[in-house]
């Protein structure tokens, strides 16, 4: 077993963190080809099904930590007290039953390159090809004050689970007249309109069930990431005198007592604060080099995602570095249709054939109301000159307003990725 | 550690023509709205695409992308697509086993 110094300093640290036992030796050994699977999320879980549906004849492993899958895309809606966390909370069975795959629920320690290897608590699970897809990790770096008392008091609920449950219960408890405080990080971040619709759906819980309440928005960014007029429009005429919003203010200061939010100009205190932090590829992928030194996201070549740092190793999802895939946004869209363009160049490395060249499609759906949305899309082909993604001509679009009919097919389009990645 | 395993059963896999051709590159994505192989969850009001007549599919995907047939979301995605591509869509989903997924 080849370890590079960086991973077996990174596993040890973990462990200590972790109080969990590494394992070095190996488990699950291979009965003929196998890819390894790195994170079930909407990258991790697409590459992991298609695989096996283009060819049953190569074994996939899935490691993930969670028992259940929870949805970042429809958290805002739970957060906004129009679903529950149940409602984003679905089962990997149908994985392993329908699909062969073998899922192992273990935490994950490091990535070991030269091994083509994923060392776990549970031991160390090799294949001929890994498929990694761990997501992002969140960077509180550069704020003063924050602390573990800041993290309690300004969860980010960027991930769906225990903290969606809690910023939701603390919108219940708001008192009427209360005050709520939201700030959003540099882009690129995951989920690019995800923080306008959330601030979009708590103005419009505020106004149905906290009169007088108000939404202050310290956003990084200098004007609204995605969909800006539409949101714009809304938060407008729907929630006037609610939503606060203040763009080109990055968060600078917390404090955790006084429960107050800073920029460089004002201190939003808040009964209730959302701190959304700045946005990095996933430790695991650091620590392994799959990023460069004083880089935040993993480069990859589009034509296979695969690691243009590590032979025979695909990265999918948002900790992808988009000035080596092309200006596709972090959504769960892109990565599902990422997970199938590496799942193909997968198979077909293992069988020796030639891969073929990336299609993918985008479409995020956000909701303005619990009755109204707006969605945005692209088609992405493979440009051969620049060796990026490109929006195919004509094929990048927003809704020209807010409508019903969107806030009802964005319903749909959930229940059918849902089943997609894991059905 | 063998108990973290879920067991593998003899649970059918979905019934999903041809993987391997353009056909199937190319629809992959088109999943995330329209369910693995163009079958959409029961009551979806998103339409499930599996074995439509390829007739029908090619022609919705030209009238999407000419505008002729308005859309939120289908002419700009249509649009990503020349003839060919349309026709090799409209096949592979014509192809694929009809049925809504759970």
């Amino acid at each position: 077993m080849s370890f590079t110094r960086r991973s077996i300093l990174a596993g040890g640290a973990a462990a200590l963190v972790s109080a969990l036992p590494v394992r070095a030796e190996r488990i699950l050994p291979a009965t003929g080809p196998r890819v390894v699977v790195l994170g079930g999320g909407w990258g991790g879980l697409t590459a992991a099904k298609y695989i096996r549906l283009l060819d049953p004849g190569i074994e996939v492993v899935l490691i993930e930590r969670r028992a259940a899958f929870h949805s970042c895309p429809i958290s805002n809606w739970v957060i906004g007290h129009l679903r529950t966390v149940d409602e984003i909370t679905h089962s990997y069975a149908a994985l392993s039953e329908r699909h062969g795959i073998r899922i192992l629920h273990t935490e994950v320690e490091a990535v070991d390159v030269d091994a083509k290897a994923v060392v776990t608590a549970d031991g160390v699970v090799a294949g001929d090809r890994l498929i990694l897809s761990p997501g992002v990790a969140f960077d509180y770096t550069g704020i003063d004050g924050w602390n573990e008392a800041a993290a309690r008091r300004f969860p980010a609920a960027w991930s769906p689970g225990p903290e969606t449950a809690l910023l939701r219960a603390r919108l219940a408890e708001l008192p009427s007249g209360g005050r709520v405080a939201l700030t959003i990080p540099p882009s690129p971040y995951r989920c690019p309109p995800g923080p306008y619709e959330r601030i979009s759906l708590i103005a419009a819980y505020l106004k149905q069930h906290k009169p007088g309440s108000t939404i202050t928005v310290l956003d990084a960014n200098q004007k609204i990431v995605s969909k800006g007029k539409i949101f714009q429009a809304a938060w407008d005429e729907l929630y006037p005198g609610i939503v606060d919003y203040r763009p080109d203010s990055p968060l600078v200061q917390v404090d955790a007592s006084a429960g107050t939010v800073s920029s460089d100009f004002d201190d939003v205190a808040a009964d209730v604060a959302n701190v959304i932090p700045s946005q990095r590829a996933s430790r695991l992928l650091h620590d392994a080099g799959l990023v460069p030194d004083g880089a935040t996201w993993a480069p990859v070549d589009p034509y296979g995602f695969t690691s243009t740092l590590a032979a025979d190793i695909h990265i999918v999802g948002d900790a992808t570095d988009q000035t080596t895939v092309g200006k596709v946004p972090k959504s769960g869209f892109i990565a599902n249709s990422m997970g199938k363009v590496a799942a193909r160049a997968a198979v077909a490395a293992l069988t020796g054939n030639e891969a073929s060249p990336p299609s993918l499609i985008n479409t995020c759906y956000s909701l303005v109301s619990p009755e109204e949305g707006a969605s945005v899309g692209a088609v992405y082909g493979y440009d051969s000159e620049t060796g990026l993604l490109q929006v195919r001509p004509g094929s990048s679009g927003v809704s020209s307003q807010r409508s019903a009919t969107v806030a009802l097919q964005a319903w749909d389009w959930a229940r059918a990725i849902w089943q997609d990645m894991l059905g | 550690m063998l108990a973290a395993f879920a067991l593998v059963l003899a649970a059918p896999a979905p019934a999903v023509a041809d993987m391997s051709g353009d056909g199937a590159r190319l629809a992959a994505p088109c999943a995330g709205c329209h369910g693995t192989a163009g079958r959409v969850p029961e009551g979806s009001v998103i339409p499930g695409l599996a074995g439509r007549e390829a007739a029908e599919l090619a022609s919705l995907l030209a009238a999407y992308r000419s505008g002729e047939r308005p859309s939120e979301e289908m002419g700009r995605i249509a649009r990503g697509y020349d003839d060919s591509e349309m026709a090799a869509l409209a096949e592979w989903f014509a192809a694929q086993p009809p049925g809504n997924e759970p």
